[in-house]
């Protein structure tokens, strides 16, 4: 039985509770009785709700224990401070079916209530030898404590809840990928240039069977775009987490049912990663080292001979390019030489029919490999075969339509190609550079006609006015009568 | 005509007429005589050779712009036939073992026929003629002298036999050829040799148009002939004359001191003196234009070196 405690009573009969100043039965340490689990629960996640553990988490302690009926409840004390904590606690006690005591060390007597405004002594106490005798108005009961539930394995046992409102909304997170997705993960952060930062963790193996640790990629992002958080949620392998507070965050989507912000049980160096879905946490005693993605991206590393600005440099250093073609909008004018490949070598047999002599006379040709070159200072375009070139340095020529990049001038183009004499230099749509002989050219008169069988004639030589012979007189013998043609 | 004519007609020009234009050896015929020359001038002659009248007509155009030239006429091929005699008057082989004036009677003959043939008579006769003759003075005999160990022998205009030139090592043969000009191929010692050089002159007279363009020659010396003296008073004579003697093969400077010679020489005949020396002078003048004008386009030439060159 218990007796209220009066206006200015003095004594009270359970041992280690007193009266404070303001004359309420209170002793050191508070406590409440849950008959169940998840009735503590509820205590805790609405008084976490309500205001931090702070005050009380240093002292908080939570027992199972066992009455002689062997009943087994759960029992959470702490210090007890004030009447003004004992009524906060009273009050969510209250709403969440737990019943509160007061005392120091075994007897506990039942906190006031608005019955008992200073609160309940014991008439009489339970002789026992357990570790806890409480007193209410409705029971006395002693137990015996059969072991004791840390605050932070009870939190790790719960698991979180559904909750859609967490699914989205800015603030950090912390991203858990698997090994194959870590590194794209990333990359692809760093890509977006999205401020990420990223470290990999590892656990032993679960079983004996795995010789490899166990690694995940934990990243944490400050601010991740509401545009990749789709990408992210739905990815088999990426884990997304809310951090409720420093060392502990929940699964995006999830809520845990303790407000953890209000239990700082968690180390701020480690990290506890809560699951959704019954999963069980995932523990992490030390936070790695974590370093910026763009860190471990593709390095852009400038060449060994590449001396700041500023410093004396020993080598100085090369900005060359490679030579190109590009397509030009220009009208093609100009086109001087043609590079007839020897697939279309007879078309050109039969367009040298149609030509007149004049056209001919001024053709000179080179047979080569890739095919025949035709130059025509006057104009190739008679010709309507092959690839045309037209000149952009007296000894460099380019095919029409194309211009040469980057746009350097035909003297510096020709320096670059060496400044070789005596040969004419073709650029090709791939870049290629043929360089051919000036004396590779040969008329095409001379190169166009088969040999033809021909008859020899001889001609009759013309007698020279500058030659003229000398008129001489040869006499020849004239006989035994010489004169008788004179008829003398 | 007898046909015997026809081919002594057809070697005299083939053989004579042709190389004298063109120049080579020069194949004379037998000698025709003053008969047979006259009897064949003086009819109508048709030569066989087609080359003969486009080489007269070459030689004519060198002088004036002729798309045509006559036929030779009778003196020009009395002429042809007393140059044949004249030159055969010269053959060794004419003088006989027991005959000795066979080539004094031939040179009678030639006498005859020139004197038949005489002067020209018109601008286009002397052109005709210049034509025909007009490298007379041109004209060569190749003697040859062959020495071997124990002789020698000298061959006039005709080429030694491959006896005397066999073995030339072992009989140590030696073959000398000197080129004799026209006015030297008679004999000097020869009794006919006089006359015969009187008729040479008398040819060229024949021919004053190339009498004048080879007044240089040493022999016959040249000497102003009626002929030439006719042909200068004339303006168009003296023209083909000037021409002649500028584009002669003798040489100007040469031709006109020949000429002036010869001019100073007609004491006799001061209006002939006087004819001949305002042609000298005019061919001087002539002369000197045309140096003076050559020596200005060879100063001008370097300015144009590739011009006609």
């Amino acid at each position: 039985m218990l007796e209220r405690v009066a206006v200015h009573q003095t004594r009270l009969r359970v041992p280690g509770v007193g009266l404070d100043a303001r004359g309420v039965a209170l002793g050191a340490r508070g406590l409440v009785l849950f008959p169940s689990l998840d009735r503590l629960i509820a205590f805790l996640a609405v008084y976490s709700g309500d205001q931090p553990l702070d005050a009380i988490v240093q002292s908080l302690r939570i027992a199972v224990v066992k009455s002689k009926l062997g009943t087994r409840e759960l029992t959470l004390s702490f210090d007890a401070g004030s009447s003004d904590r004992m009524d906060r606690v009273t009050g969510v006690a209250r709403l969440t079916g737990g019943f509160v005591f007061t005392g120091t060390s075994r007897h506990f007597v039942q906190y006031r209530d608005a019955a008992a405004p200073f609160g309940y002594d014991a008439s009489e106490l339970v002789p026992t030898d357990g570790a806890l005798a409480l007193y209410h108005q409705t029971f006395t009961q002693a137990y015996e404590e059969e072991r004791t539930v840390s605050l932070a394995s009870l939190l790790l046992r719960l698991s979180p809840e559904l909750d859609p409102a967490r699914a989205s909304g800015p603030g950090p997170l912390w991203v858990l990928a698997e090994p194959g997705l870590g590194p794209i993960v990333s990359a692809y952060l760093a890509r977006s240039s999205v401020e990420a930062s990223v470290g990999v963790v590892e656990f032993p193996p679960e079983t004996s069977f795995d010789d490899a640790p166990v690694r995940r990629f934990i990243l944490s992002v400050p601010e991740l775009p509401a545009r990749m958080l789709p990408t992210f949620s739905t990815t088999p392998g990426i884990t997304l987490f809310r951090p409720d507070a420093p060392g502990v965050a929940v699964e995006l989507g999830f809520r845990h049912p303790i407000t953890l912000r209000s239990c700082p049980v968690f180390e701020p160096s480690g990290l506890t990663l809560f699951f959704g879905r019954g999963r069980a946490p995932l523990v992490i005693e030390r936070v790695p080292a974590l370093g910026r993605v763009g860190s471990l991206g593709r390095a852009a590393l400038a060449p060994e001979g590449v001396v700041p600005i500023g410093r004396e440099a020993g080598v100085a250093s090369e900005l060359r390019v490679k030579l190109r073609l590009a397509p030009t909008l220009e009208v093609p004018t100009g086109a001087v030489a043609t590079l007839v490949p020897n697939h279309e070598l007879g078309m050109l047999r039969r367009l040298v029919y149609t030509l007149g002599p004049n056209v001919i006379g001024s053709i000179s040709v080179a047979v080569t490999e890739p095919g025949i070159f035709i130059h025509r200072e006057q104009g190739i375009e008679l010709l309507p075969v092959g690839m045309f070139f037209h000149r952009v340095h007296p000894s460099v020529y380019v095919p029409v339509g194309l211009r040469v990049v980057p746009a350097v001038g035909p003297d510096v183009l020709f320096a670059a190609l060496g400044a070789p004499s005596g040969k004419r230099v073709y650029l090709l749509p791939d870049a290629r550079a043929l360089a051919l002989d000036e004396a590779a050219f040969a008329p095409l008169e001379s190169a166009l006609l088969e040999a033809e069988r021909w008859a020899p004639l001889r001609a009759e030589a013309f007698a020279s006015p500058l030659a003229q012979e000398i008129p001489t007189v040869w006499l020849g013998e004239l006989g035994l009568r010489p004169l008788a043609g004179t008829g003398a | 005509m007898s046909a015997l004519a026809q081919a002594a007609i057809d070697a005299v020009a083939g053989g004579v007429l042709e190389p004298l234009i063109t120049g080579g050896a020069l194949t004379l015929t037998a000698p025709i005589g003053d008969r047979a020359a006259l009897e064949t001038a003086g009819g109508v002659i048709v030569v066989a050779s087609a080359a003969l009248p486009a080489l007269r007509l070459r030689a004519a155009r060198r002088l004036a712009p002729v798309d045509e030239l006559p036929e030779p006429d009778e003196g020009e091929w009395l002429c042809a036939f007393a140059l044949n005699d004249l030159l055969q008057v010269t053959n060794p082989s004419l003088d006989g073992m027991f005959v000795h004036d066979r080539p004094a009677r031939l040179v009678t003959m030639v006498e005859a026929v020139l004197a038949r043939a005489g002067a020209p008579k018109t601008l286009g006769q002397a052109l005709s003629r210049h034509a025909t003759f007009g490298r007379l003075s041109e004209l060569v005999r190749i003697d040859t002298h062959v020495s071997w160990w124990v002789g020698e022998r000298d061959f006039q205009g005709a080429e030694p036999p491959g006896r005397l030139l066999a073995w030339p090592k072992a009989r140590r043969v030696r073959r000398e050829s000197t080129q004799v000009a026209l006015s030297q191929m008679a004999p000097a010692d020869a009794p006919w040799a006089p006359r015969w050089r009187a008729a040479v002159a008398r040819l060229f007279t024949a021919t004053p148009l190339s009498d004048l363009a080879s007044a240089s020659r040493a022999e016959p010396r040249f000497a102003w002939s009626q002929a030439a003296l006719e042909l200068i008073s004339l303006p168009a004579g003296r023209a083909l004359a000037l021409r002649a003697v500028e584009r002669g093969a003798g040489g100007a400077e040469a031709v006109i001191g020949a000429l002036r010679s010869a001019a100073e020489a007609l004491t006799v005949a001061p209006a002939a003196r006087a004819a001949a020396l305002s042609f000298v002078g005019e061919l001087g003048a002539l002369v000197a234009a045309r140096r003076e004008a050559s020596e200005s386009e060879r100063a001008v030439a370097p300015l144009a070196p590739s011009l006609g060159q």
